[in-house]
């Protein structure tokens, strides 16, 4: 019981210009389960990955059993006797479990033929011991959620891992399909494996785990018997005492709201969210905030008209007063900066201008002929350049040229020049660097200051205290508390993990 | 974490946009100059717009194949409901129809055909490339049924007298050309649907993202490369003085994407310019040319141009790879 069998001395790794791991120190023993915690960014992914053999520690030792190990790509991992259980399903949904789980490398006969009789009868050996009793013929696609976590499982027992990690695997289960994934992973714990249980939901550490280790800014903050710890300790690690009291950016607008623009009523899209109602005012930012896979992105994306809602009422202000609204038609109302720049942000072989008036367009015609009014297109862009300070080499240059704070200024022009009433961001400052996300986050604080309704998303908790003015708690799909201006990061963190928002003093 | 934003250098980007517009070029001039040196009398006003004539329907197809390739998509059906249209409108003129009537159902029965692939790739989500084959073996059995395979005679003699006069000299299709790729060009680099229409095939997700109505400009689209398949319906029967079947074989949708393609339009969407596209449909032409005077069968023609496209396709992958 108390044998240790993984022990991280001293990991370092540092990416261009961060430090993603500071001098990690883990140990976990075998027939143990350890919770690793962090806030996005802690360096959690990152020492994951070192384990995993897909990162490479800049220095370090890690020791399996009392023997340096050396993990240079993922298969060395693999043989070492390490597995992990990913929280995005990456199954192959038309192929039988026993496909999927010997897809990397199936049992041969003499003749050099797959071995099917083999894979599958170790197949269901394996799903037996963790109580499934699907035939391994059957397709994933014919499973549900809890079995398909199982078959994940299932794959990584495969190897008869001693190191078992984890990472978020409850995020798509129901409750029912929780409960029987810990019984799996406590009786993994008893059969003497080590297991690592990375999560966001802190009732889940204290149902499951017997350890806990936080990480905050790529360094250990604390951590030790999960009996001895509790919700205002954990918060509390993963916060850092320090910064505790964040000074708001500056704002003078608080407490004089303005009209409503947009009202939503139960709001609902099946399998994402449901019940949601939110009013959002002219001259404020408020802060959509929650987990990751809490439904917040699923949310926004609605409310921009960019994925239909099942049920529910949008009303938007239109001369003067409150008019229902088409889930169709929000674009018109809506502006939306996706998460993902390249994605869905950008026209990357597109000149700036042309990115500045991609949403402006109908709004730039000649008022003879059926032709865009290149010098108005050009002098909105150059105004738009100049307002947000830009750098750029010519507006013509395509817009790939530009480092990634300058391309999100871009975005952000585009919807300044159309200007609609609401205006949803989520993570805007997703993968800048902290000069570019100042910048970004002072910009929509004076957009609100210019009487947009801002909606933000972020993962970042100080930079959604920074700029927003009251927080909406998304939890598993619903508004589970909205706070005002004076919230604290412990009410917000606790909130969105699903426990009653608490302060402490 | 570190962000994995890759970022294009100018120079890259540069390079990519010189092969798109340098290469048609330089086909151009060495088949060109090749001709020019082996074929006798090449140079003559004659022969040059005998193989102008010889692109202009070619090239109305390739500015409809163009507009659907930039978007991301790909029209194969654009030949088949071409001759169907042809042999529809060349049947009423048979029957006494009169020409104009009859070249405006042969582009209405293009625009149908567009619109029929533009509601299903554009409103029911369907992959291009399943859609337009269908249709073009729909378009293609309904060629046959109806004619049996006999071509379709007994056109109107003012019909084809208006369609093949000369302007100023020049034959009129070629005129047509001229003046509709003309405006084509403009209007796609100046209008609100040209910029739509490179937007989404850029990234249709950002289009959608900023507001442009991607499913309008996906379903205007394929009418357009419909309506462009009727305008050429109307020069190939004038010219054929006749409608056949085989105004649509499977060559022909060769020489259309062949046409596009080698005009230096990305198969791959967002890039390209109607201008190369109709360039590219004389390039096309000339190998033809090239091929029949060295007196070799239809078949070897296949194979050449089908090397042409691949190569230039590989370029352009190569190109956007780097």
């Amino acid at each position: 019981m108390t044998k240790t069998s993984l022990k991280l001395s001293d990991i370092r790794k540092s990416f261009p210009g961060v430090i993603a791991l500071n001098g990690i120190n883990l140990e976990a023993s075998a027939g143990e389960v350890l919770a690793l915690i962090g806030a996005n960014g802690a360096g959690k992914s990152t020492l994951m990955n070192v384990l995993g053999g897909i990162v490479h520690m800049d220095s370090g030792r890690i020791e399996i059993d009392g023997e340096t190990v050396e993990l240079r790509n993922p298969l060395e991992a693999k043989a070492t006797g390490i597995a992990f259980v990913h929280q995005e399903m990456a199954l192959l949904p038309t192929m039988s479990i026993t496909d999927n789980m010997y897809i990397s490398g199936y049992p041969r006969k003499a003749n050099g033929l797959i071995d099917y009789k083999a894979a599958e009868i170790r197949c269901s050996a394996v799903l037996t011991t963790l109580g499934c009793s699907m035939p391994p013929r059957t397709k994933i696609k014919s499973l549900g959620a809890g079995d398909r976590q199982m078959v994940e499982i299932a794959r990584a027992l495969l190897s008869d891992p001693k190191i078992i990690i984890f990472d978020e695997p409850t995020s798509s289960l129901s409750s029912a399909e929780k409960t029987r994934l810990f019984a799996v992973i406590r009786s993994l714990r008893e059969r003497g494996s080590t297991i690592i249980y990375i999560t966001h939901f802190l009732d889940e550490i204290f149902a499951l785990c017997d350890r806990a280790l936080v990480l905050r800014n790529g360094e250990v903050a604390g951590g030790g018997k999960v009996a001895d710890l509790d919700y205002e300790r954990i918060v509390k690690l993963m916060l850092g005492r320090t910064d505790l009291d964040t000074a708001k950016l500056d704002r003078e607008r608080a407490g004089s709201l303005k009209e409503v623009v947009l009202k939503v009523t139960d709001l609902g899209q099946k399998g994402s969210f449901e019940g949601i109602n939110l009013e959002l005012h002219s001259g404020e930012v408020v802060g959509l905030w929650g987990l990751l896979g809490s439904g917040r992105s699923e949310i926004a994306r609605a409310l921009a008209g960019l994925d239909p809602v099942d049920s529910g009422k949008m009303e938007v202000l239109t001369k003067g007063s409150l008019k229902t609204m088409r889930s169709a038609d929000a674009k018109k109302w809506i502006g939306m900066i996706t998460e993902n720049r390249r994605e869905d942000g950008l026209l990357s072989q597109s000149s700036i201008r042309k990115n500045i008036s991609l949403a402006s367009l109908p709004f730039l015609m000649s008022s003879f002929w059926p032709f865009i009014n290149e010098k108005k297109e050009k002098s909105e862009a150059a105004r738009l350049i100049e307002r947000l300070e830009i750098k750029n080499a010519g507006m013509e240059m395509p817009v790939a040229t530009l480092s990634g704070g300058n391309q999100q200024k871009v975005i952000l022009s585009r919807w300044l020049q159309k200007n609609p009433p609401v205006l949803i961001m989520d993570e805007p400052t997703r993968g800048l660097d902290v000069g570019a996300k100042l910048e970004i986050q002072s910009r929509i604080s004076s957009l609100a200051g210019d009487g947009s309704a801002i909606l933000v998303i972020s993962s970042e908790i100080e930079e959604i205290m920074g700029i927003s003015d009251r927080y909406l708690v998304i939890y598993k799909g619903r508004i589970v508390a909205e706070l005002g201006p004076d919230a604290s990061k412990e009410e917000l963190l606790t909130a969105a993990v699903g426990a009653a928002p608490v302060r402490l003093s | 974490m570190a962000s994995r934003t890759e970022t294009r250098t100018p120079a890259k980007l540069e390079r990519n946009r010189v092969v798109g517009k340098v290469l048609p070029i330089a086909l151009f001039v060495l088949i060109v100059g090749f001709l020019g040196f082996t074929v006798d009398h090449f140079f003559t006003t004659n022969n040059l717009i005998n193989i102008l004539l010889q692109s202009s329907a070619l090239g109305f197809m390739a500015i409809g194949m163009t507009a659907v390739l930039i978007t991301g998509g790909i029209d194969l059906s654009i030949p088949a409901v071409m001759a169907l249209s042809g042999i529809l409108g060349s049947m009423y003129m048979r029957s006494g129809g009169d020409p104009v009537v009859a070249s405006l159902i042969m582009i209405a029965i293009g625009m149908v055909g567009g619109a029929l692939n533009g509601l299903a790739v554009a409103y029911l989500k369907m992959i291009p490339f399943v859609v337009t084959l269908s249709t073009q073996a729909i378009a293609m059995g309904a060629c046959v049924m109806i004619t049996n395979s006999v071509s379709v005679l007994g056109l109107s003699q003012s019909f084809i007298d208006v369609v093949m006069s000369r302007l100023a000299g020049i034959p009129t299709p070629i005129v047509a050309l001229a003046v509709v790729a003309t405006i084509v060009a403009v209007l796609s680099q100046k209008s609100l649907f040209g910029r739509w229409l490179y937007a989404v095939g850029m990234n249709a997700e950002t289009a959608r993202v900023s507001g442009v109505p991607k499913k309008k400009v996906l379903f205007g689209t394929y009418v357009f490369a419909g309506l462009f398949a009727g305008l050429a319906a109307i020069i190939i029967t004038a010219r054929l003085s006749s409608a056949a079947p085989t105004m649509g074989q499977e060559g022909v949708v060769l020489n259309v994407v062949g046409s596009a393609v080698v005009g230096g339009v990305s198969i791959y969407g967002g890039s390209g310019s109607f201008a190369g596209a109709v360039l590219g449909a004389v390039i096309i032409t000339m190998i033809s040319n090239i091929m029949n005077m060295a007196h070799l069968s239809y078949y070897a023609t296949l194979i050449v141009k089908g090397l042409v496209i691949v190569a230039v396709v590989a370029i352009d992958s190569r190109s956007k790879r780097a």
